[in-house]
Protein backbone atom coordinates (compact mmCIF):
# COMPACT_ATOMS: atom_id res chain seq x y z
CA UNK A 1 0.00 0.00 0.00
CA UNK A 2 1.24 3.34 -1.05
CA UNK A 3 1.09 6.82 0.07
CA UNK A 4 -0.59 8.90 -2.25
CA UNK A 5 0.89 12.51 -2.51
CA UNK A 6 0.06 15.83 -4.69
CA UNK A 7 2.63 18.69 -5.43
CA UNK A 8 1.39 22.01 -6.06
CA UNK A 9 -0.99 20.59 -8.63
CA UNK A 10 -3.10 22.91 -10.52
CA UNK A 11 -5.16 22.24 -13.68
CA UNK A 12 -6.63 24.58 -16.36
CA UNK A 13 -9.50 23.81 -18.54
CA UNK A 14 -9.47 25.50 -22.18
CA UNK A 15 -6.06 27.03 -22.13
CA UNK A 16 -5.83 29.37 -24.23
CA UNK A 17 -9.63 29.88 -25.56
CA UNK A 18 -12.08 32.53 -24.21
CA UNK A 19 -13.70 29.86 -21.92
CA UNK A 20 -10.05 29.07 -20.35
CA UNK A 21 -10.86 28.68 -16.03
CA UNK A 22 -8.35 27.24 -13.90
CA UNK A 23 -10.33 24.65 -11.90
CA UNK A 24 -7.29 23.38 -9.54
CA UNK A 25 -4.60 26.09 -8.77
CA UNK A 26 -1.50 25.33 -6.23
CA UNK A 27 -3.10 22.24 -4.51
CA UNK A 28 -0.85 19.67 -2.18
CA UNK A 29 -1.61 17.27 -0.06
CA UNK A 30 -0.77 13.60 1.26
CA UNK A 31 -2.85 10.56 1.26
CA UNK A 32 -1.64 8.25 4.26
CA UNK A 33 -2.01 4.10 3.24
CA UNK A 34 -5.02 3.33 4.46
CA UNK A 35 -6.50 6.77 5.70
CA UNK A 36 -10.32 7.76 5.16
CA UNK A 37 -10.22 11.09 3.72
CA UNK A 38 -13.09 13.45 2.99
CA UNK A 39 -13.24 16.11 0.90
CA UNK A 40 -15.58 19.10 0.83
CA UNK A 41 -16.25 21.98 -1.00
CA UNK A 42 -19.03 23.98 -2.80
CA UNK A 43 -20.38 23.38 -6.44
CA UNK A 44 -17.22 24.43 -8.98
CA UNK A 45 -14.57 24.40 -6.13
CA UNK A 46 -12.75 21.84 -8.65
CA UNK A 47 -13.42 18.79 -6.44
CA UNK A 48 -14.16 17.21 -9.50
CA UNK A 49 -11.32 18.24 -11.21
CA UNK A 50 -8.82 17.26 -8.37
CA UNK A 51 -10.21 13.76 -8.10
CA UNK A 52 -9.77 13.00 -12.31
CA UNK A 53 -6.08 14.24 -11.95
CA UNK A 54 -4.83 11.74 -9.13
CA UNK A 55 -5.53 8.78 -11.39
CA UNK A 56 -3.81 10.63 -14.25
CA UNK A 57 -7.37 11.16 -16.22
CA UNK A 58 -6.53 14.87 -16.68
CA UNK A 59 -2.86 16.07 -16.97
CA UNK A 60 -1.98 18.79 -14.44
CA UNK A 61 -0.95 22.24 -15.69
CA UNK A 62 1.90 22.18 -13.25
CA UNK A 63 2.31 19.92 -9.76
CA UNK A 64 3.40 16.47 -9.52
CA UNK A 65 0.95 13.22 -8.54
CA UNK A 66 3.27 10.85 -6.60
CA UNK A 67 2.01 7.55 -5.81
CA UNK A 68 4.13 5.96 -3.62
CA UNK A 69 7.00 7.92 -4.44
CA UNK A 70 7.15 7.62 -8.32
CA UNK A 71 5.56 11.10 -10.65
CA UNK A 72 2.61 9.20 -12.29
CA UNK A 73 3.73 11.41 -15.51
CA UNK A 74 7.25 10.56 -15.40
CA UNK A 75 6.40 7.79 -18.38
CA UNK A 76 3.31 9.35 -20.48
CA UNK A 77 2.62 5.22 -21.49
CA UNK A 78 2.93 4.11 -18.38
CA UNK A 79 0.22 6.04 -16.80
CA UNK A 80 -2.64 3.33 -17.79
CA UNK A 81 -0.87 0.97 -15.27
CA UNK A 82 -1.64 3.32 -12.48
CA UNK A 83 -5.10 3.76 -13.07
CA UNK A 84 -5.18 -0.05 -11.80
CA UNK A 85 -3.94 1.19 -8.38
CA UNK A 86 -5.69 4.63 -7.88
CA UNK A 87 -9.26 3.33 -8.64
CA UNK A 88 -11.64 6.50 -9.46
CA UNK A 89 -15.37 6.07 -9.48
CA UNK A 90 -17.33 9.02 -10.86
CA UNK A 91 -20.40 10.90 -9.51
CA UNK A 92 -23.01 9.20 -10.97
CA UNK A 93 -21.04 5.69 -11.85
CA UNK A 94 -24.02 3.95 -13.01
CA UNK A 95 -24.35 5.45 -16.50
CA UNK A 96 -20.95 4.02 -17.05
CA UNK A 97 -22.18 0.66 -17.00
CA UNK A 98 -22.49 -1.06 -20.38
CA UNK A 99 -22.06 -5.24 -20.25
CA UNK A 100 -24.24 -7.50 -21.13
CA UNK A 101 -24.02 -9.07 -17.45
CA UNK A 102 -23.93 -7.39 -14.49
CA UNK A 103 -20.53 -10.27 -13.73
CA UNK A 104 -19.19 -8.88 -17.05
CA UNK A 105 -19.28 -5.48 -16.24
CA UNK A 106 -17.39 -5.44 -12.55
CA UNK A 107 -14.76 -7.76 -14.60
CA UNK A 108 -14.00 -5.03 -17.24
CA UNK A 109 -11.15 -3.30 -15.01
CA UNK A 110 -10.10 -6.82 -14.18
CA UNK A 111 -9.95 -7.97 -17.82
CA UNK A 112 -8.21 -4.96 -18.85
CA UNK A 113 -5.26 -5.26 -15.95
CA UNK A 114 -4.86 -8.31 -18.21
CA UNK A 115 -5.56 -11.05 -14.92
CA UNK A 116 -6.52 -14.73 -15.77
CA UNK A 117 -10.00 -15.79 -15.69
CA UNK A 118 -10.27 -17.29 -12.47
CA UNK A 119 -9.02 -14.48 -10.60
CA UNK A 120 -11.33 -12.13 -12.45
CA UNK A 121 -14.44 -13.98 -11.38
CA UNK A 122 -13.01 -14.39 -7.78
CA UNK A 123 -12.48 -10.72 -8.27
CA UNK A 124 -15.97 -9.82 -9.26
CA UNK A 125 -17.32 -12.02 -6.28
CA UNK A 126 -15.11 -10.45 -3.81
CA UNK A 127 -16.40 -6.79 -5.05
CA UNK A 128 -20.11 -7.91 -5.75
CA UNK A 129 -19.68 -8.72 -1.92
CA UNK A 130 -18.19 -5.78 -0.57
CA UNK A 131 -20.82 -3.57 -2.22
CA UNK A 132 -23.35 -6.28 -0.99
CA UNK A 133 -24.70 -7.48 -4.48
CA UNK A 134 -26.68 -10.82 -3.95
CA UNK A 135 -24.91 -13.65 -6.37
CA UNK A 136 -27.84 -13.82 -8.37
CA UNK A 137 -28.09 -10.41 -10.11
CA UNK A 138 -24.82 -11.10 -11.15
CA UNK A 139 -26.30 -12.82 -14.25
CA UNK A 140 -29.01 -10.07 -15.03
CA UNK A 141 -28.30 -7.36 -17.45
CA UNK A 142 -26.94 -4.26 -15.53
CA UNK A 143 -30.06 -2.08 -16.80
CA UNK A 144 -32.78 -4.22 -15.43
CA UNK A 145 -31.11 -3.58 -11.83
CA UNK A 146 -32.65 -0.32 -9.52
CA UNK A 147 -30.86 2.96 -9.42
CA UNK A 148 -29.10 1.49 -5.89
CA UNK A 149 -28.08 -1.49 -7.09
CA UNK A 150 -26.99 -0.17 -10.69
CA UNK A 151 -24.54 2.32 -8.19
CA UNK A 152 -23.44 -0.66 -5.98
CA UNK A 153 -22.81 -3.03 -9.49
CA UNK A 154 -20.42 0.43 -10.93
CA UNK A 155 -19.04 0.94 -7.58
CA UNK A 156 -17.87 -2.72 -7.64
CA UNK A 157 -16.80 -2.34 -10.67
CA UNK A 158 -13.64 -0.46 -9.74
CA UNK A 159 -13.36 -2.17 -6.20
CA UNK A 160 -12.74 -5.21 -7.96
CA UNK A 161 -9.21 -3.99 -9.66
CA UNK A 162 -9.02 -3.77 -5.69
CA UNK A 163 -6.98 -0.20 -5.88
CA UNK A 164 -4.59 0.76 -3.24
CA UNK A 165 -6.46 4.31 -3.11
CA UNK A 166 -10.13 4.33 -3.79
CA UNK A 167 -11.34 7.28 -5.05
CA UNK A 168 -15.30 8.22 -4.38
CA UNK A 169 -16.92 11.48 -6.65
CA UNK A 170 -19.97 11.80 -4.59
CA UNK A 171 -21.00 8.34 -4.07
CA UNK A 172 -24.06 9.32 -2.35
CA UNK A 173 -25.46 11.89 -4.45
CA UNK A 174 -29.15 11.41 -5.40
CA UNK A 175 -29.58 8.68 -2.72
CA UNK A 176 -32.12 7.58 -0.21
CA UNK A 177 -30.51 7.84 3.68
CA UNK A 178 -30.82 4.11 3.94
CA UNK A 179 -29.01 3.93 0.22
CA UNK A 180 -26.10 6.58 1.56
CA UNK A 181 -25.87 4.45 5.11
CA UNK A 182 -24.83 1.38 2.69
CA UNK A 183 -21.94 3.01 0.62
CA UNK A 184 -20.66 4.84 3.72
CA UNK A 185 -20.42 1.07 5.50
CA UNK A 186 -18.77 0.06 1.82
CA UNK A 187 -16.19 2.48 2.08
CA UNK A 188 -15.71 1.39 5.85
CA UNK A 189 -15.94 -2.15 4.82
CA UNK A 190 -13.19 -1.56 1.63
CA UNK A 191 -11.10 0.17 4.08
CA UNK A 192 -11.04 -2.17 6.51
CA UNK A 193 -11.08 -5.50 4.48
CA UNK A 194 -7.92 -4.37 2.34
CA UNK A 195 -6.42 -1.19 4.15
CA UNK A 196 -6.59 0.87 1.40
CA UNK A 197 -6.45 4.15 1.80
CA UNK A 198 -9.96 5.92 0.55
CA UNK A 199 -10.50 9.51 -0.54
CA UNK A 200 -14.24 10.42 -1.05
CA UNK A 201 -16.33 13.73 -2.57
CA UNK A 202 -19.32 14.39 -0.13
CA UNK A 203 -21.95 17.16 -0.24
CA UNK A 204 -23.51 16.21 3.04
CA UNK A 205 -21.18 17.47 6.41
CA UNK A 206 -22.92 14.23 8.37
CA UNK A 207 -21.09 11.47 5.83
CA UNK A 208 -18.28 13.42 6.34
CA UNK A 209 -17.80 13.68 9.99
CA UNK A 210 -19.36 9.90 10.51
CA UNK A 211 -16.86 8.14 7.94
CA UNK A 212 -13.22 10.60 7.52
CA UNK A 213 -10.37 10.36 9.64
CA UNK A 214 -9.02 13.60 7.69
CA UNK A 215 -11.12 16.41 6.03
CA UNK A 216 -9.59 18.27 3.25
CA UNK A 217 -11.63 21.62 2.37
CA UNK A 218 -11.81 22.96 -1.29
CA UNK A 219 -12.55 26.81 -1.98
CA UNK A 220 -12.44 28.03 -5.75
CA UNK A 221 -9.93 25.74 -6.61
CA UNK A 222 -7.46 26.19 -3.82
CA UNK A 223 -7.24 23.87 -0.18
CA UNK A 224 -8.43 25.92 1.67
CA UNK A 225 -8.40 24.08 4.93
CA UNK A 226 -7.08 20.34 5.70
CA UNK A 227 -7.36 18.37 9.08
CA UNK A 228 -9.07 16.40 11.61
CA UNK A 229 -13.07 16.77 11.04
CA UNK A 230 -12.99 18.05 14.72
CA UNK A 231 -10.89 21.24 13.80
CA UNK A 232 -12.67 21.77 10.52
CA UNK A 233 -15.76 21.65 11.76
CA UNK A 234 -14.45 23.98 14.65
CA UNK A 235 -13.66 26.81 11.67
CA UNK A 236 -17.03 27.71 11.23
CA UNK A 237 -15.99 31.34 9.99
CA UNK A 238 -13.72 29.97 7.82
CA UNK A 239 -16.04 27.57 6.48
CA UNK A 240 -18.73 30.25 5.72
CA UNK A 241 -16.14 31.67 3.47
CA UNK A 242 -15.69 28.73 1.40
CA UNK A 243 -19.73 28.23 1.40
CA UNK A 244 -19.93 25.47 3.28
CA UNK A 245 -21.62 24.75 6.64
CA UNK A 246 -20.91 22.55 9.94
CA UNK A 247 -22.83 19.13 10.41
CA UNK A 248 -26.67 19.42 11.12
CA UNK A 249 -25.84 18.40 14.65
CA UNK A 250 -23.26 20.79 15.57
CA UNK A 251 -25.17 23.64 14.50
CA UNK A 252 -27.70 22.27 16.93
CA UNK A 253 -25.82 21.74 20.00
CA UNK A 254 -24.58 25.37 19.30
CA UNK A 255 -28.65 26.55 19.12
CA UNK A 256 -28.92 24.87 22.12
CA UNK A 257 -25.68 27.09 23.91
CA UNK A 258 -27.59 30.48 22.60
CA UNK A 259 -30.80 29.20 24.02
CA UNK A 260 -29.79 29.24 27.66
CA UNK A 261 -27.80 26.14 27.93
CA UNK A 262 -23.97 27.09 28.60
CA UNK A 263 -23.39 23.84 29.74
CA UNK A 264 -23.38 22.17 25.87
CA UNK A 265 -19.37 21.05 25.00
CA UNK A 266 -18.19 22.45 21.35
CA UNK A 267 -16.89 20.61 18.94
CA UNK A 268 -18.95 17.73 18.68
CA UNK A 269 -20.09 16.96 15.24
CA UNK A 270 -21.25 13.49 14.53
CA UNK A 271 -24.67 11.65 15.50
CA UNK A 272 -23.93 9.67 18.15
CA UNK A 273 -22.17 12.64 20.13
CA UNK A 274 -24.75 14.55 19.49
CA UNK A 275 -27.19 12.16 21.02
CA UNK A 276 -24.90 11.52 23.79
CA UNK A 277 -24.59 15.54 24.84
CA UNK A 278 -27.98 15.83 24.54
CA UNK A 279 -28.89 12.83 26.92
CA UNK A 280 -26.51 14.08 29.48
CA UNK A 281 -27.80 17.34 29.91
CA UNK A 282 -31.24 15.98 30.08
CA UNK A 283 -30.14 13.56 32.88
CA UNK A 284 -28.56 16.73 34.60
CA UNK A 285 -31.29 18.50 33.95
CA UNK A 286 -33.72 16.32 36.06
CA UNK A 287 -31.27 16.56 38.66
CA UNK A 288 -30.73 19.92 38.53
CA UNK A 289 -33.62 22.90 38.28
CA UNK A 290 -32.95 24.17 34.48
CA UNK A 291 -35.10 21.59 31.87
CA UNK B 1 -10.06 15.03 -29.14
CA UNK B 2 -13.73 15.96 -29.33
CA UNK B 3 -12.52 19.77 -28.58
CA UNK B 4 -10.87 19.91 -31.99
CA UNK B 5 -14.33 20.49 -33.86
CA UNK B 6 -13.68 24.13 -34.71
CA UNK B 7 -16.73 24.25 -37.49
CA UNK B 8 -19.64 25.70 -36.75
CA UNK B 9 -18.61 26.78 -33.41
CA UNK B 10 -19.59 29.55 -32.13
CA UNK B 11 -16.92 32.39 -30.77
CA UNK B 12 -18.18 34.89 -28.80
CA UNK B 13 -16.61 38.62 -29.26
CA UNK B 14 -17.61 42.16 -29.48
CA UNK B 15 -17.62 42.90 -32.90
CA UNK B 16 -19.90 44.17 -35.86
CA UNK B 17 -20.35 41.44 -37.18
CA UNK B 18 -21.64 39.85 -34.38
CA UNK B 19 -24.44 42.47 -33.95
CA UNK B 20 -25.44 42.29 -37.15
CA UNK B 21 -29.34 40.22 -38.26
CA UNK B 22 -28.43 36.50 -38.39
CA UNK B 23 -31.12 36.60 -41.07
CA UNK B 24 -29.19 39.19 -42.91
CA UNK B 25 -25.96 37.22 -42.08
CA UNK B 26 -27.54 34.00 -43.95
CA UNK B 27 -28.56 35.50 -47.06
CA UNK B 28 -25.06 37.53 -47.15
CA UNK B 29 -23.74 34.06 -47.01
CA UNK B 30 -25.67 32.39 -48.94
CA UNK B 31 -25.03 35.57 -51.72
CA UNK B 32 -21.33 35.16 -51.12
CA UNK B 33 -21.41 31.59 -52.36
CA UNK B 34 -23.18 32.33 -55.44
CA UNK B 35 -20.78 35.09 -55.92
CA UNK B 36 -17.98 33.05 -55.60
CA UNK B 37 -19.21 30.95 -58.11
CA UNK B 38 -20.19 33.62 -60.25
CA UNK B 39 -16.13 35.16 -60.09
CA UNK B 40 -14.85 33.77 -63.11
CA UNK B 41 -11.93 36.15 -63.80
CA UNK B 42 -9.17 36.85 -61.29
CA UNK B 43 -9.71 40.31 -60.68
CA UNK B 44 -13.44 39.37 -59.43
CA UNK B 45 -11.40 36.36 -57.01
CA UNK B 46 -9.35 39.28 -55.73
CA UNK B 47 -12.59 41.68 -54.85
CA UNK B 48 -14.10 38.88 -52.97
CA UNK B 49 -11.22 37.58 -51.39
CA UNK B 50 -10.49 41.03 -50.10
CA UNK B 51 -13.59 41.66 -48.76
CA UNK B 52 -13.16 38.07 -46.51
CA UNK B 53 -10.28 39.05 -45.51
CA UNK B 54 -11.38 42.66 -44.35
CA UNK B 55 -14.90 41.46 -42.96
CA UNK B 56 -12.78 38.91 -40.93
CA UNK B 57 -10.55 41.21 -39.26
CA UNK B 58 -13.86 43.36 -38.57
CA UNK B 59 -14.95 40.02 -36.59
CA UNK B 60 -12.30 40.49 -34.22
CA UNK B 61 -11.98 36.14 -34.21
CA UNK B 62 -8.12 35.55 -33.98
CA UNK B 63 -7.03 34.69 -37.96
CA UNK B 64 -5.59 31.08 -36.63
CA UNK B 65 -9.31 30.23 -35.34
CA UNK B 66 -10.32 30.99 -38.82
CA UNK B 67 -7.62 29.08 -41.22
CA UNK B 68 -8.22 25.80 -38.40
CA UNK B 69 -11.46 25.51 -40.45
CA UNK B 70 -9.66 24.84 -43.49
CA UNK B 71 -8.44 22.00 -41.93
CA UNK B 72 -10.94 19.25 -42.45
CA UNK B 73 -11.13 20.33 -46.08
CA UNK B 74 -7.53 20.16 -47.08
CA UNK B 75 -7.53 16.27 -48.67
CA UNK B 76 -10.52 17.83 -50.72
CA UNK B 77 -8.80 21.19 -52.24
CA UNK B 78 -5.58 19.45 -52.57
CA UNK B 79 -7.46 16.66 -54.88
CA UNK B 80 -9.53 19.15 -56.89
CA UNK B 81 -6.33 21.44 -57.76
CA UNK B 82 -4.19 18.49 -58.23
CA UNK B 83 -7.39 17.27 -61.06
CA UNK B 84 -7.83 20.53 -62.13
CA UNK B 85 -3.88 20.81 -63.03
CA UNK B 86 -3.83 18.16 -65.40
CA UNK B 87 -6.99 18.28 -67.01
CA UNK B 88 -7.90 21.85 -67.49
CA UNK B 89 -6.49 22.66 -71.06
CA UNK B 90 -5.60 25.99 -72.52
CA UNK B 91 -2.80 28.48 -73.21
CA UNK B 92 0.80 27.60 -73.61
CA UNK B 93 2.18 24.16 -72.31
CA UNK B 94 4.66 24.41 -68.93
CA UNK B 95 5.52 20.57 -68.94
CA UNK B 96 4.80 17.49 -70.06
CA UNK B 97 5.92 14.24 -68.30
CA UNK B 98 4.70 11.43 -70.80
CA UNK B 99 0.89 11.73 -71.33
CA UNK B 100 0.28 14.38 -68.37
CA UNK B 101 0.68 17.62 -69.78
CA UNK B 102 0.57 21.19 -67.68
CA UNK B 103 -0.45 24.09 -69.34
CA UNK B 104 -0.81 27.45 -68.26
CA UNK B 105 -4.43 27.14 -68.50
CA UNK B 106 -4.24 23.76 -65.95
CA UNK B 107 -2.32 26.14 -63.32
CA UNK B 108 -4.74 29.10 -63.48
CA UNK B 109 -7.86 26.59 -63.26
CA UNK B 110 -6.13 24.61 -60.26
CA UNK B 111 -5.29 27.69 -58.69
CA UNK B 112 -8.68 29.37 -58.92
CA UNK B 113 -10.57 26.33 -57.84
CA UNK B 114 -8.78 25.78 -54.54
CA UNK B 115 -8.95 29.75 -53.35
CA UNK B 116 -12.96 29.33 -54.20
CA UNK B 117 -13.15 26.75 -52.22
CA UNK B 118 -10.66 28.25 -49.79
CA UNK B 119 -13.36 31.18 -50.07
CA UNK B 120 -16.26 29.05 -49.27
CA UNK B 121 -15.43 27.18 -45.75
CA UNK B 122 -13.81 30.90 -44.94
CA UNK B 123 -16.97 32.78 -45.33
CA UNK B 124 -19.68 30.20 -44.60
CA UNK B 125 -17.29 29.52 -41.19
CA UNK B 126 -17.68 33.11 -40.47
CA UNK B 127 -21.02 33.28 -40.12
CA UNK B 128 -21.14 30.09 -37.75
CA UNK B 129 -18.41 31.93 -35.53
CA UNK B 130 -20.20 35.34 -35.19
CA UNK B 131 -23.49 33.66 -34.73
CA UNK B 132 -24.86 31.25 -32.13
CA UNK B 133 -26.46 28.19 -33.07
CA UNK B 134 -30.00 28.98 -31.58
CA UNK B 135 -29.80 32.95 -33.93
CA UNK B 136 -29.06 30.52 -36.57
CA UNK B 137 -31.82 28.20 -36.68
CA UNK B 138 -33.92 31.27 -35.69
CA UNK B 139 -32.95 33.28 -38.33
CA UNK B 140 -33.98 30.15 -40.88
CA UNK B 141 -36.93 29.39 -39.33
CA UNK B 142 -37.87 32.97 -40.42
CA UNK B 143 -36.69 32.94 -43.58
CA UNK B 144 -38.23 29.80 -44.56
CA UNK B 145 -41.43 30.56 -43.24
CA UNK B 146 -43.26 31.36 -46.62
CA UNK B 147 -43.20 27.53 -47.12
CA UNK B 148 -45.55 27.29 -44.82
CA UNK B 149 -47.91 28.09 -47.69
CA UNK B 150 -47.04 24.81 -48.95
CA UNK B 151 -47.94 22.89 -45.73
CA UNK B 152 -43.85 22.12 -44.96
CA UNK B 153 -43.74 22.56 -40.72
CA UNK B 154 -41.01 25.21 -40.92
CA UNK B 155 -41.40 25.15 -36.90
CA UNK B 156 -41.09 21.39 -36.46
CA UNK B 157 -37.48 21.23 -38.67
CA UNK B 158 -36.21 24.97 -36.86
CA UNK B 159 -37.08 23.09 -33.45
CA UNK B 160 -35.66 19.76 -34.80
CA UNK B 161 -32.14 21.60 -35.59
CA UNK B 162 -32.35 23.78 -32.21
CA UNK B 163 -32.77 20.68 -29.90
CA UNK B 164 -29.77 18.77 -31.75
CA UNK B 165 -27.85 22.24 -31.99
CA UNK B 166 -28.25 22.61 -28.26
CA UNK B 167 -27.41 18.85 -27.41
CA UNK B 168 -24.04 18.59 -29.08
CA UNK B 169 -22.05 20.11 -26.20
CA UNK B 170 -23.81 17.63 -23.62
CA UNK B 171 -22.92 15.20 -25.79
CA UNK B 172 -19.67 15.86 -26.28
CA UNK B 173 -19.36 16.29 -22.78
CA UNK B 174 -21.01 13.22 -21.80
CA UNK B 175 -18.72 11.58 -24.29
CA UNK B 176 -15.52 12.81 -22.09
CA UNK B 177 -17.38 11.50 -19.39
CA UNK B 178 -18.09 8.04 -20.22
CA UNK B 179 -14.93 7.74 -21.55
CA UNK B 180 -12.75 9.26 -18.71
CA UNK B 181 -14.99 6.68 -16.44
CA UNK B 182 -14.43 3.72 -18.33
CA UNK B 183 -10.15 4.71 -19.02
CA UNK B 184 -10.13 4.73 -15.09
CA UNK B 185 -11.43 0.79 -15.41
CA UNK B 186 -8.32 0.74 -17.59
CA UNK B 187 -10.14 1.06 -21.07
CA UNK B 188 -7.05 1.44 -23.86
CA UNK B 189 -8.57 3.52 -26.57
CA UNK B 190 -5.18 3.97 -28.06
CA UNK B 191 -3.04 1.09 -29.07
CA UNK B 192 -3.87 -2.34 -30.61
CA UNK B 193 -5.42 -2.75 -34.03
CA UNK B 194 -8.06 -1.31 -35.95
CA UNK B 195 -10.39 -3.96 -34.91
CA UNK B 196 -9.29 -3.82 -31.11
CA UNK B 197 -9.64 0.03 -31.34
CA UNK B 198 -13.50 -0.06 -32.40
CA UNK B 199 -14.29 -2.75 -30.44
CA UNK B 200 -13.09 -0.49 -27.67
CA UNK B 201 -15.35 2.01 -28.40
CA UNK B 202 -18.55 -0.25 -27.21
CA UNK B 203 -18.43 0.40 -23.85
CA UNK B 204 -17.81 4.19 -24.73
CA UNK B 205 -21.04 4.05 -27.40
CA UNK B 206 -23.69 1.97 -25.14
CA UNK B 207 -23.74 4.12 -22.02
CA UNK B 208 -24.12 7.01 -24.83
CA UNK B 209 -27.04 5.94 -26.64
CA UNK B 210 -28.44 4.67 -23.80
CA UNK B 211 -28.26 8.36 -22.01
CA UNK B 212 -29.27 10.29 -25.24
CA UNK B 213 -32.54 7.84 -25.13
CA UNK B 214 -33.02 9.07 -21.87
CA UNK B 215 -32.36 12.60 -22.56
CA UNK B 216 -34.72 12.34 -25.63
CA UNK B 217 -37.49 11.00 -23.85
CA UNK B 218 -37.12 13.29 -20.56
CA UNK B 219 -37.13 16.50 -22.82
CA UNK B 220 -40.01 15.27 -24.52
CA UNK B 221 -42.03 14.96 -20.68
CA UNK B 222 -40.66 18.25 -20.09
CA UNK B 223 -42.16 20.31 -23.16
CA UNK B 224 -45.31 18.26 -22.93
CA UNK B 225 -45.46 19.18 -19.09
CA UNK B 226 -45.02 23.00 -20.23
CA UNK B 227 -47.71 22.80 -22.94
CA UNK B 228 -45.89 22.57 -26.14
CA UNK B 229 -47.64 21.99 -28.99
CA UNK B 230 -46.02 23.36 -32.09
CA UNK B 231 -45.08 26.87 -33.50
CA UNK B 232 -49.25 27.81 -33.80
CA UNK B 233 -49.71 31.03 -32.04
CA UNK B 234 -46.24 30.80 -30.58
CA UNK B 235 -44.13 34.24 -29.74
CA UNK B 236 -40.67 34.76 -29.27
CA UNK B 237 -38.63 36.18 -26.27
CA UNK B 238 -36.37 37.65 -28.59
CA UNK B 239 -37.54 39.30 -31.74
CA UNK B 240 -35.41 40.06 -34.41
CA UNK B 241 -35.07 43.70 -35.56
CA UNK B 242 -33.52 45.08 -38.79
CA UNK B 243 -30.76 48.01 -37.60
CA UNK B 244 -29.31 50.33 -40.10
CA UNK B 245 -25.87 48.53 -39.43
CA UNK B 246 -27.81 45.66 -41.94
CA UNK B 247 -28.99 47.53 -44.40
CA UNK B 248 -25.43 48.78 -44.66
CA UNK B 249 -24.38 45.03 -45.01
CA UNK B 250 -26.80 44.61 -47.72
CA UNK B 251 -25.71 47.85 -49.51
CA UNK B 252 -22.03 46.41 -49.45
CA UNK B 253 -23.27 42.92 -50.29
CA UNK B 254 -24.68 44.39 -53.49
CA UNK B 255 -21.50 46.67 -54.29
CA UNK B 256 -19.32 43.51 -54.13
CA UNK B 257 -22.01 41.80 -56.57
CA UNK B 258 -22.02 44.39 -58.88
CA UNK B 259 -18.15 44.83 -58.55
CA UNK B 260 -17.74 40.78 -59.70
CA UNK B 261 -20.47 40.79 -62.45
CA UNK B 262 -18.66 43.95 -64.01
CA UNK B 263 -15.23 42.49 -63.73
CA UNK B 264 -16.59 38.91 -65.53
CA UNK B 265 -17.74 41.76 -67.91
CA UNK B 266 -14.78 43.65 -69.00
CA UNK B 267 -11.99 42.46 -68.00
CA UNK B 268 -11.75 39.28 -68.49
CA UNK B 269 -8.18 37.99 -68.67
CA UNK B 270 -6.55 40.92 -67.51
CA UNK B 271 -4.48 38.95 -65.21
CA UNK B 272 -4.45 36.06 -67.28
CA UNK B 273 -2.72 38.11 -70.16
CA UNK B 274 -0.33 39.40 -68.07
CA UNK B 275 1.03 35.96 -66.85
CA UNK B 276 0.65 34.68 -70.19
CA UNK B 277 3.40 38.01 -71.71
CA UNK B 278 5.29 37.32 -68.96
CA UNK B 279 5.83 33.88 -68.79
N1 LIG C 1 -14.95 19.77 -18.94
C1 LIG C 1 -14.87 21.03 -18.51
N2 LIG C 1 -14.61 22.05 -19.36
C2 LIG C 1 -14.51 23.31 -18.92
N3 LIG C 1 -14.67 23.70 -17.66
C3 LIG C 1 -14.95 22.76 -16.75
C4 LIG C 1 -15.07 21.37 -17.12
N4 LIG C 1 -15.34 20.66 -16.00
C5 LIG C 1 -15.39 21.55 -15.00
N5 LIG C 1 -15.16 22.80 -15.43
C6 LIG C 1 -15.11 24.03 -14.60
O1 LIG C 1 -14.11 23.86 -13.62
C7 LIG C 1 -14.56 24.29 -12.36
C8 LIG C 1 -14.47 23.15 -11.36
O2 LIG C 1 -15.38 22.14 -11.73
P1 LIG C 1 -15.51 20.76 -10.95
O3 LIG C 1 -14.16 20.18 -10.78
O4 LIG C 1 -16.52 19.93 -11.67
O5 LIG C 1 -16.08 21.24 -9.55
P2 LIG C 1 -16.92 20.44 -8.45
O6 LIG C 1 -16.79 18.99 -8.70
O7 LIG C 1 -16.30 20.87 -7.15
O8 LIG C 1 -18.34 20.91 -8.54
C9 LIG C 1 -15.98 24.80 -12.55
O9 LIG C 1 -15.92 26.19 -12.63
C10 LIG C 1 -16.42 24.19 -13.85
O10 LIG C 1 -17.28 25.07 -14.51
MG1 LIG D 1 -18.23 17.49 -9.02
Amino acid sequence: MAELRVEGLSFVYGAGTPYEKTAVSDVSFTIAAGEIVGVIGHTGSGKSTLMQLLPGLLRPAAGRVLLGGEDIWANEKAVRQYRFRVGLVFQYPEYQLFDETVERDIGFGPRNMGLALEEVAARVRRAAAVVGLPERLLRHSPFDLSGGEKRRAAIAGVLAMEPEVLILDEPTAGLDPAGRQTILEMIRAYNRQTGAAVLFVSHTMEDVAAVAERVLVLSAGRLALQGPPAEVFAKEEELRAASLDVPAYTRILAALRRQGFPAVRQGLYTLEEAVAEIQRLYAEGKGGATC
Amino acid sequence: MLNDITFGQYYPAESPLHRLDPRVKLVLTVGLIVVIFLARVAVSLLLVTALLLAVTLLSRIPLRLTLKSLKPVLPLLILTAVINLFYASGGRVVLQVWKLTITTGGLLTAGYMALRICLLILGSSLLTYTTTPTDLTDALERLLSPLKAVRLDVHSLAMMMTIALRFIPTLIEETEKITAAQKARGADLESGSLLRRVRALIPILIPLLISAFRRAAELADAMECRCYHGGEGRTRLKQLRLAPRDGAALVLFCLLAAGVVLANRFLPGLLYGLFARLW
